[in-house]
């Protein structure tokens, strides 16, 4: 089942074309590494597909909600740890559910919840800032730049728990500079690399659509590394 | 550290103001520079008839007033401002016109359509005060984070929550400084607009004791808005502004 789907995305901003034609379709079970230098448009696209950026022209289509990590983790300053992940909560969620569910993803990015995002490591920002992408449980995952900032550890935490969430149903589309090692032991088949080439970006719909045998081969994938991508200090 | 520590500084004030006021006295002769002691008595004699609170009372009263005219035009024009740049370019003139006006502008306007009286200290701290108002609540505005603003928006996070957790947090900061400002000048505005046009108010009084010539209470009345300027700063503004540092740290 189909849980992204663009179509002939443009945007520009100005006299700057960001997307030139961008097409691409996700569905469950899925994850997806847009791969591309710095200023590519990679984070114009993500926005776009999780709504919060409007196209020039084309059409996105979402199944159900999607969470999204911002780049420069969009941390409440004020708020603690917990008061970060529980800003976002839905209204109908019970006083327990809620306290389990920070409870249980504070714990699992070890952070502490009275701890305050300009008091933390740009680390534990980015880990408070997955875990509110990861508290909601959306069927769609869009995150710029995951692995920014984090260690190998948690190179392989949040690429474990990428897979988990595929492994349910869900997707992830993903945006970074580099293949990821842990991302690619972990997710195996699951996970598709775009590589793109071509600013301003354009993602064509034959290489946007998953390829049929070898699709998510990790051998693939495996290949478009390079000599010391491979250091923890991918994004 | 002494007890005495914590007001030494204000003992040495005092005790400089003292010596400048007897030597102004030795200089220009005891009927237009009074002693400290004369001016002391005079200020006791005021303030045990009740006509030194009730007159500060007036000054401070009409210049809270003013604030507060000042906070529903300016205040509501600058969230405006802030959010809506169509609002903030439109406005942003006629703001800064207000800003560059000096209060005697007000004080003359608004005798001329209205005569002495109450509106004229009222009007002046209103008009005077504005612009500050206006620019600390654009400022707060515009200072809200965009990117918090599209995660809200994202997660769908309910108007009351975003309001209480986010958007007031991210404000009050800012207009609390602006307003501790702003406290700060209105009720001298208030009291200089009632020298020129009320018959009552400290500011009256001070015109009453200069056209008399009666330095005694001139001086008594200097010192009082001296010490009520002192008991604000340390009453009012230092904590508003400790609150304004309190909320940027923790949130409401």
């Amino acid at each position: 089942m189909e849980l992204i789907g663009a179509a002939g995305v443009k945007k520009s901003f100005g006299e700057r074309q960001v997307l030139a034609d961008c097409s691409i379709s996700v569905k469950a079970g899925e994850v997806v590494l847009l791969l591309g230098p710095s200023g590519y448009g990679k984070s114009t696209f993500l926005e776009i597909l999780a709504g919060i950026g409007q196209p020039d022209s084309g059409s996105v289509r979402v199944q159900g909600e999607a969470s999204f990590l911002f780049q420069d983790d969009a941390l409440i300053p004020w708020l603690t740890a917990a008061g970060n992940l529980s800003y976002v909560l839905p209204r109908g969620w019970s006083r327990k559910t809620r306290a389990d569910g920070i409870s249980r993803w504070l714990s699992l990015f070890s952070l502490d919840e009275d701890d305050k995002p300009p008091l933390m490591s740009g680390g534990m920002r980015r880990r408070l800032s997955l875990a509110r992408t990861f508290i909601l449980e959306r069927p769609v995952l869009i995150l710029d730049e995951p692995f920014a900032f984090l260690d190998r550890h948690w190179h392989s935490q949040v690429a474990s728990l990428l897979n988990g969430e595929a492994e349910k149903g869900r997707c992830a589309i993903l945006a970074g500079h580099s293949v990821n090692p842990e991302l690619l032991e972990e997710c195996g088949k699951r996970l598709r690399v775009l590589p793109l080439k071509e600013s301003p970006l354009s993602i064509p719909a034959d290489l946007g659509r998953e390829a049929d045998a070898s699709a998510g081969d990790a051998e693939r994938p495996r290949s478009l590394r390079k000599e010391g991508e491979d250091d923890g200090g991918s994004g | 550290m002494t007890p005495l520590k914590p007001i030494l500084p204000y003992l040495v004030s005092l005790l400089l103001w003292g010596a400048a006021l007897e030597a102004a006295r030795l200089f220009f002769g005891p009927a237009l520079a009074p002693g400290p002691l004369e001016v002391l008595k005079t200020l006791g004699t005021l303030a045990y008839s009740g006509e030194l609170f009730r007159e500060l009372g007036l000054t401070v009263k009409r210049a809270l007033y003013g604030v507060l005219l000042a906070n529903l035009a300016g205040g509501v024009l600058g969230l405006l401002a802030g959010r809506f740049r169509l609002v903030l370019d439109h406005s942003a003139p006629l703001v800064a016109g207000l800003q560059s006006c000096p209060p005697v502008v007000w004080i003359a306007l608004v005798m001329v359509l209205s005569g002495t009286g109450s509106l004229v200290p009222v009007a002046t701290v209103a008009a005077a005060t504005l612009p500050f108002v206006f620019s600390n609540a654009a400022q707060g505005v515009m200072g809200l984070n965009r990117r918090i603003i599209l995660m809200s928006r994202l997660y769908k996070v309910p108007p009351l929550r975003r309001l209480l957790r986010f958007t007031l947090p991210g404000i009050l900061p800012f207009y609390l400084a602006g307003l501790s400002t702003v406290l700060s000048t209105a009720w001298k505005a208030s009291a200089v607009a009632e020298f020129m046009g009320s018959s009552d108010g400290a500011g009256a009084r001070i015109y009453w004791c200069y056209s008399r010539l009666d330095m005694e209470g001139l001086q008594a009345w200097a010192l009082s808005m001296i010490i009520l300027g002192l008991s604000l700063e340390a009453l009012l503004i230092t904590p508003l502004r400790k609150k304004a540092a309190e909320i940027s740290a923790r949130g409401l």
